[in-house]
């Protein structure tokens, strides 16, 4: 694999330099009205004026005003529809989580017209990002269509004079919030609290209160201290070359980032740190071999190199966020590690002796089409061929080993005896290779129809084959099948029709429910050009639209071939005199013959409007209504004896709007601009197989809410002092007292126990906001875009580091500041699912501010540069929330996500 | 006119391009490539196939699971037992399993189950799709056809086991012998008398169909010395009294009394339970099983416990284990006393509690202690012979049954051969060295359970050993039918009280001396004399919750714990804050609410 990759790249290398002497001919300006510029819709393009469908659309040059690591979280607040969710801020782990309009999963991602991963991709390299949401946009995609699509395009080779344009930034990042945890005073002085609150006796005496971190018998620790950083950094550097003659049109790219980990403690022997090394590199030629025809060829390879400690990242930061400040010594006066029985994970021995793991993992994407110009037959007409190879190598290994912990045994001198823990153990090394081949035939027609003065007709057909094939976890390749097309009329620039379908068939499924038809239709009327609309100075552009469509989702929801009654490997015992092991077989889920996809009809209506050239407007209203979703069906009786099958029982419905106003300044010394987007979506679950409860149950059914609710006990308040508990509802985590929790009896039994839950609170966001400003004057330019979403919950009680002292966890300034109920030692009943722990987590961050420099010309032409600009740039430096303990998007125990401040300069040349 | 034509011609001929290639995909190339998975189809095609799917019913998913805790990750009961619930064992790890709810009394019909539906009936229907197909398997010789029949045989025998189980638990439970799809008519809970019924038909076409004996690859399946035996255990509880009777005071009202028990007493059905247990006794003679007395009066118990003896009739085995424990079997590692050996463990899992140990004979036979003041842990009622033989709270683990010293590790007693003479150290001050227990704050009564704690397993860490958890052994077979003897002709027959000391002897105990037990009649004593024998002899083998529920004695469960504590080596008895708590509804488990509103003919419990 690594000759493989060697070789690949050194080809590469030389192909793309001595392709990039031959420059010739003139540059082409392009000066595009947003009218007219072209939309990239699924295997085609269209003008967004004659769009009818419900498609959004950032350029790259957008996109490069952000640094994001990972190209999806450089899409925070453009694109209405899509909610972009931020996950950790491990190098490496950033891919946040997509979803368009209020859908569960992440959406189909297409680039350049193959599913592919998204996440190595600079944002250099892109000519632009379609959001596609309704189904006319969505229907040709067929049984991949139903979560929305994001479709990317990278640059191509124009015909032009070679155009280098290169950028290198570099930057410090830092946690964006971590959870502080008390020190030992304080740790102490609320444990006893604790325990009279318990009815024990305090633990701690004001004297050993008063000599905390005093010596190594009582220790106090700041860990966040000893184990963070304050400051990592991250650089990117990025080279693309484009241009073209009329042989041949070539982009070529090169990438490349450095991304350190935040942790302080390192293993001397290896690199024990969290961080990344990525190179990737895209070359994207087009040549006209005969006078018909043209050969492209795309290749693309990425090489990210990763490490991380040993310990998971659970490990790492629970220990960070759980431990009291005085558990014991980072390390003993003897040179040991400190640590307890119970508490063996010392985050400062983990990073700096147990070991690291490394991540290789190498893509390499290869598409080649030959189009060919069928204008002999008829004009307007061609046809194209394509083949895909896609590789992806995932190679992983590491070392690992236990480490001893030692505790001070009690006593009272500085004679010192210790308790030991574990036994260092030798370094244990793994590995793990896994690969994946994905393979596409296609073959596509095309008819645009010449352009005569009333009618515009565009026809494209398509004939699609996937293979994906995954070295290790299943030999079996997941093959889908598809034919396609779209028919475009437009009559006077004024009536627009569409209509597409798609017959998609996929292997999962049995022989005569394979394929189904995705039909859809869509309509458009540009009101602005009718006649008495057409004078109109203020309203330049007016569009009414309305589609139509199904689509599908061919899950693989509980593994391959759900029609066969599989048998799996059961549980395995010892018998005989010799103990042999003996395994057994057991029945799989119960086979069901009429699985299939889950369906999508989707419903848009939407406007496009543009006043006096300079304001723009666009909103659109869905309604997508899924069926046959895969679902178990848990109302089957109990005696049956067999996991029971997914069935496609299922209804989702989800209604919406998303909506975007932009607004250009008139070309001038000072030009401004801004842009405003709002999505919404509201979404339920109506069917989901549950079995349903009855009466004073029915408050525990979860039919009805939506699909991230969160669920657990009302909150009614405090126990009050004096107040008699055996006169409430019996509590049953625990016994109560005066500032504990009281639970709503909801079905009114007088026991508060599972069947008094209910829905209290909701996950997922269902309104995203984005707000993008900037200005240019004279050579300078300025760019600010806030992001952020509304209705959005947190529960803070299923993390560990919220239960003070529980399972021996320390104090954090959450539960100090945020007035906790009644501290106690052990007592469970505050700590369940309830909406006391349940909390707005809305919020708005500054996803990227940044001021730029461009050298006058005379400056950079001296140099023998068109262009040189240096900037500063801000990358989510600024969140406002009522949630101030964590970052709002991340209240669990995790990596968190950074903040970073670039320096940076592009030139082109 | 004619460059019409050409076009016309290029633009068909283009057509019938496409057309070939779309036609194309309509083809088999979304057929399922032929592979190597195993479907129902290639399990009953050999007898090795066949065999697997016979296997899984030994897995302890289903077999002998909740008997003992095993690891938290597994299910279905995590690190819950029954012996959790019903011995008297300190829960440490009671937030953890699936058993707190039963021992703290709040089990209801949304609470997890110990042992589910789900569960029992996986098994029920791998049983019968055996049965069902096994006239299918093709067969290569004479013996493959025998091994077919034997097999059988074991399926049938499963399939009382698992719904002995369940009666155990809740009554009856609809009897399904076919495989079903989920969407068949009604099965409804049948009658308690038909449900016995048929788990003895099954059981005696299990006896007929397996051999008395497996050959030594196979030891450890289905025998029919083991379905006799299980057929006398299921004889005896049905004629026990919480079945052999009135159907319960709080039951009274309750629309399905049928499937709780019989309604009415009837003395013929101990005789029925007696023969029963005298042909399974006669039958594990002859199949050469015996008590096990091999290491000793005062060995053979906890000997019996960590090895596979010619007593156990039916068991559970796990895979090998050093003190780490297997991946599944956790009870050496939860309960070895830290310090101990090369492994310094600190968990704490099952603690015996005060209780247990006042409940101990003196080896005379004699009771010490005869009860509490309020029962209240630290005022024991010390009795005449206790007051005799010198009790003292400083000196109470002198002079006991053997059988205490083998179940229970505690402050002072020994543990394992090779530990340099290093005692158990049980003592809360931290300043008296060599102290072996970990400090856990869930260390409360200050002692361990010893019973299937292989104490050699700390020597080295390459010391190895074959767990087995029995199921049905011969003591068992014995003390059912000294049970079941005395209960029908209402005093101990002779036959009864030999069964009775021959379990005793074994153990160093001197015979039977009905002086030493309470009771107004000679049958209540002897029942008094089985209660306590069955106690201390199956410690820690999920046999005291149902044997105290089976007797309408589950009163007895509910309890205000208490340990010791010993400071700077002086003894002293504490309140541990913690209760058992039964409620008489808890005689017929809750069916869980979900199964009950999907399941029609499955009638909830009384009083859930």
């Amino acid at each position: 694999m690594r000759k493989y990759n060697i070789i690949y790249f050194s080809f590469l290398m030389l192909f793309a330099i001595s392709i990039s002497g031959w420059s010739q001919t003139d540059s082409l300006n392009v000066n595009s009205e947003k009218i007219d510029k072209k939309v990239n819709i699924a295997y085609g393009q269209q003008s967004f004026g004659e769009l009818t469908s419900s498609i959004s659309t950032v350029s790259g040059e957008e996109l490069e005003k952000s640094s994001a690591t990972n190209l999806g979280n450089s899409l925070y607040g453009r694109l209405p529809g899509l909610f972009v969710i931020q996950a950790s801020g491990e190098p490496g782990k950033d891919l946040p989580w997509l979803r368009i309009r209020g859908a569960s999963v992440n959406p189909l991602i297409i680039v350049d017209g193959y599913e592919r991963d998204l996440s190595f991709i600079n944002p250099e390299e892109i000519e632009s990002i379609s959001v596609l949401k309704d189904g006319a946009a969505l229907a040709i995609y067929g049984m991949k269509g139903a979560n929305g699509a994001i479709v990317v395009t990278t640059k191509r080779g124009l015909e032009q004079k070679t155009q280098i344009s290169f950028s290198v930034q570099s930057g410090v990042q830092m946690p964006y919030e971590t959870v502080d945890v008390l020190g030992a005073k304080e740790y102490m002085t609320m444990y006893n609290q604790a325990a009279v609150n318990d009815g024990l006796s305090a633990k701690y005496s004001a004297e050993d209160i008063a000599s905390a971190g005093t010596s190594p018998r009582f220790p106090d620790v700041n860990w966040e201290d000893e184990v963070i950083k304050k400051l990592t950094n991250v650089s990117k550097a990025n080279l693309g070359i484009r241009g073209g003659s009329n042989f041949i049109k070539y982009f070529v790219n090169f990438g490349f980032l450095y991304n350190d980990g935040i942790y302080k403690p390192e293993n001397p022997d290896m690199n024990s740190n969290a961080n990344m090394t990525r190179f990737n590199v895209r070359s994207n030629f087009d040549l006209q071999v005969t006078k018909n025809t043209i050969f492209s060829m795309d290749l693309a390879g990425n090489f990210d190199n990763k490490g991380y400690p040993a310990n998971n990242t659970f490990e790492i930061w629970n220990a960070l966020y759980t431990l009291p400040a005085n558990a014991f010594n980072i390390k003993n006066p003897d040179g040991s590690y400190g640590g307890t029985s119970l508490l063996l994970n010392n985050p400062v021995a983990m990073l700096e002796t147990s070991g690291r793991n490394k991540v290789v993992d190498q893509y390499l994407n290869a598409s080649f089409k030959l189009t060919q110009d069928f204008d002999f037959i008829t004009q307007g007409l061609s046809a194209s061929i394509g083949y895909v190879l896609d590789h992806s190598a995932n190679n992983s290994d590491g070392t690992w080993r236990y480490f001893q912990v030692k505790q001070i045994a009690p006593g009272y001198d500085d004679n010192y005896e210790y308790y030991s823990y574990r036994e260092n153990t030798e370094y244990n090394n793994w590995s793990n290779a896994a690969s994946t081949r994905f393979s596409v035939f296609d073959a596509q027609v095309l008819y645009e129809m010449p352009a005569s003065n009333e009618h515009e007709l565009t026809f494209m057909a398509r004939f699609q084959s996937d293979k994906e094939s995954k070295a290790n976890t299943d030999l079996t390749p997941y093959v889908t099948n598809s034919v396609g097309g779209r028919l475009s009329y437009a009559y006077g620039n004024k009536y627009l029709f569409e209509a597409a379908a798609s017959y998609y068939g996929s292997d999962q499924y049995a022989e005569g429910n394979r394929y189904g038809f995705f039909p859809s239709a869509a309509a458009g009327w540009v009101f602005s050009n009718e006649s008495f609309l057409e004078d109109s100075k203020l309203l330049s552009f007016g569009k009414l639209r309305a589609s139509y469509g199904i689509t599908g989702l061919n899950r693989y929801a509980s593994g391959r071939y759900p029609y066969n009654q599989f048998y799996t490997g059961g549980g395995s015992f010892p018998i005989g005199q010799d103990w042999e092991m003996m395994y057994g077989l057991q029945p799989g889920r119960l086979a069901n013959v009429d699985t299939k996809w889950e369906v999508s009809e989707k419903i848009n209506v939407g406007v496009d409007l543009e006043f006096i050239k300079q304001l723009s407007f666009t909103f659109d209203y869905f309604m997508d209504k899924r069926t046959d979703v895969l679902y178990i069906d848990y109302s089957r009786p109990a005696v049956t004896g067999a996991t029971l099958p997914i069935e496609n029982i299922g209804e989702i419905h989800n209604t919406g709007f998303d909506t975007k106003i932009g607004f250009v300044s008139k070309p001038g010394d000072f030009n401004w601009y801004a842009d405003f987007m709002l999505s919404y979506f509201d979404n339920s679950i109506e069917e989901m197989g549950e079995s349903l409860s009855e009466g004073n149950l029915s408050h525990l059914n979860k039919t009805g809410d939506p699909y991230n609710a969160i669920y657990g006990y009302e909150v009614e308040g405090y126990y009050e002092a004096g107040e008699d508990a055996t006169l409430a509802p019996i509590q049953t985590f625990g016994p109560v007292a005066e500032g504990d929790l009281k639970y709503r009896d909801l079905n009114g039994d007088n026991i508060i126990d599972e069947r008094d839950m209910t829905m209290i609170g909701n996950r997922l966001a269902n309104i995203d906001l984005g707000l993008k400003i900037g200005f240019n004057y004279k050579n300078f330019d300025f760019e600010a875009l806030f992001q952020g979403q509304m209705n959005r919950d947190i529960t803070i009680h299923d993390n560990a580091m919220y239960q003070p002292f529980i399972k021996g966890n320390g104090v954090t300034e959450i539960a100090k500041e945020d007035g906790f109920p009644r501290l106690s030692l052990t007592n469970m009943n505050n700590y369940q699912s309830s909406s006391y722990w349940v909390r707005k987590a809305d919020f708005v961050k500054l996803r990227h501010v940044e001021l730029g420099y461009s050298l006058p010309e005379h400056l950079s032409s001296r140099v023998r540069m068109d262009k040189v600009r240096l900037f500063f740039r801000g990358m989510n430096v600024l969140t406002l929330s009522d949630w101030k303990y964590t970052d709002p998007e991340f209240s669990w125990i995790g990596y968190p996500p950074m903040k970073t401040y670039y320096l940076g300069v592009n030139i082109n040349f | 006119m004619k460059n019409d034509m050409i076009k016309y011609f290029k633009i068909v001929g283009f057509v019938l391009v496409l057309a070939t290639i779309f036609g194309a995909c309509e083809g088999d190339f979304l057929e399922k490539p032929a592979g190597s998975d195993v479907t129902i189809d290639t399990v009953f095609v050999s007898t090795s196939n066949a065999q697997q799917s016979i296997f899984l019913l030994y897995h302890d998913d289903y077999f002998g699971a909740d008997n003992i805790a095993l690891n938290w990750w597994d299910n279905p009961q995590g690190y819950a037992s029954w012996s959790e619930i019903g011995d008297d064992l300190y829960p440490s790890h009671k937030g953890l399993g699936n058993s707190k709810n039963y021992i703290a009394g709040s089990v209801n019909s949304a609470s997890n189950q110990m042992y589910g539906l789900n569960w029992l009936y996986f098994a029920v229907r791998g049983a019968n799709t055996f049965i069902e197909k096994a006239g299918t398997i093709p067969t290569v010789s004479e013996e493959d056809a025998a091994y077919v029949d034997k097999m059988t045989g074991e399926a049938h025998a499963h399939l009382s086991y698992q719904y002995f189980k369940a009666m155990k638990l809740w009554g009856t439970v609809p009897w399904v012998n076919k495989r079903l799809d989920g969407s068949e008519d009604v099965i409804p809970r049948p009658s308690f008398s038909d449900f016995v019924d048929s788990m003895v038909v099954h059981l005696d076409v299990a006896a007929n169909l397996l051999p008395e004996q497996w050959e030594d690859r196979w030891q450890g399946r289905f025998t029919s010395v083991a379905a006799k035996a299980l057929k006398a255990k299921i004889l005896v509880y049905a004629a026990s009294p919480l079945y052999n009777g009135e159907t319960p005071g709080y039951a009274s009202g309750y629309e399905h009394p049928e499937v709780l028990g019989y309604g009415s007493f009837s003395n013929e059905r101990w005789k029925r339970a007696a023969d029963a247990c005298r042909e399974a006794i006669d039958a594990a003679h002859a199949a050469g099983y015996g008590l096990y007395k091999g290491s000793g009066e005062e060995k053979n118990i906890y000997d019996l416990a960590i090895k596979l003896t010619n007593e156990h009739i039916l068991y559970q085995t796990f895979e090998t284990v050093n003190s780490e424990g297997g991946w599944k079997y956790c009870n050496n590692m939860m309960n070895w006393p830290y310090g101990i050996g090369w492994y310094n463990r600190t968990d704490v899992m099952y603690q015996p509690t005060i209780q247990h140990i006042d409940a101990y004979q003196l080896s005379n036979g004699a009771f010490p202690i005869d009860g509490y003041e309020n029962n209240d842990p630290t005022k024991p009622i010390i009795s005449q012979a206790g007051i005799d033989a010198g009790y003292t709270d400083q000196n109470y683990h002198a002079n006991r049954d053997t059988r205490f010293y083998q179940n229970v590790v505690y402050h002072g007693s020994k543990f394992g051969e090779n530990y340099n003479d290093k005692l158990i150290n049980f003592d809360a001050d931290p300043t008296v060295p060599d102290r072996t227990h970990g400090d856990h704050a869930e260390f409360k009564t200050s002692f361990m359970t010893r019973k299937f704690v292989n104490e050699a397993l700390g020597e080295s860490q390459s010391i190895t050993y074959q767990p087995v958890h029995p199921i049905l052994r011969l003591a068992d077979l014995y003390l059912l039918y000294a049970e079941a003897l005395s209960e029908y002709n209402g005093a101990p027959t002779a036959d009864a009280i030999f069964y009775l000391n021959e379990v005793r002897s074994r153990s160093g105990m001197p015979n039977y001396d009905a002086a030493n037990y309470k009771g107004a009649t000679d049958k209540e004593k002897f029942h008094n004399a089985i209660k306590y024998e069955r106690k201390v002899e199956f410690f820690l083998e999920a046999q005291r919750y149902f044997d105290l529920r089976r007797w309408k004695e589950g009163d007895e469960l509910t309890t205000y714990m208490g340990g010791v504590i010993i400071n700077n080596g002086a003894v002293s008895r504490i309140n541990i804050n913690f209760s058992r708590i039964f409620n008489e509804k808890m005689y017929f488990h809750p069916f869980h609410s979900n199964w009950v509103n999907n399941t029609e003919g499955l009638y909830q419990n009384p009083g859930w």
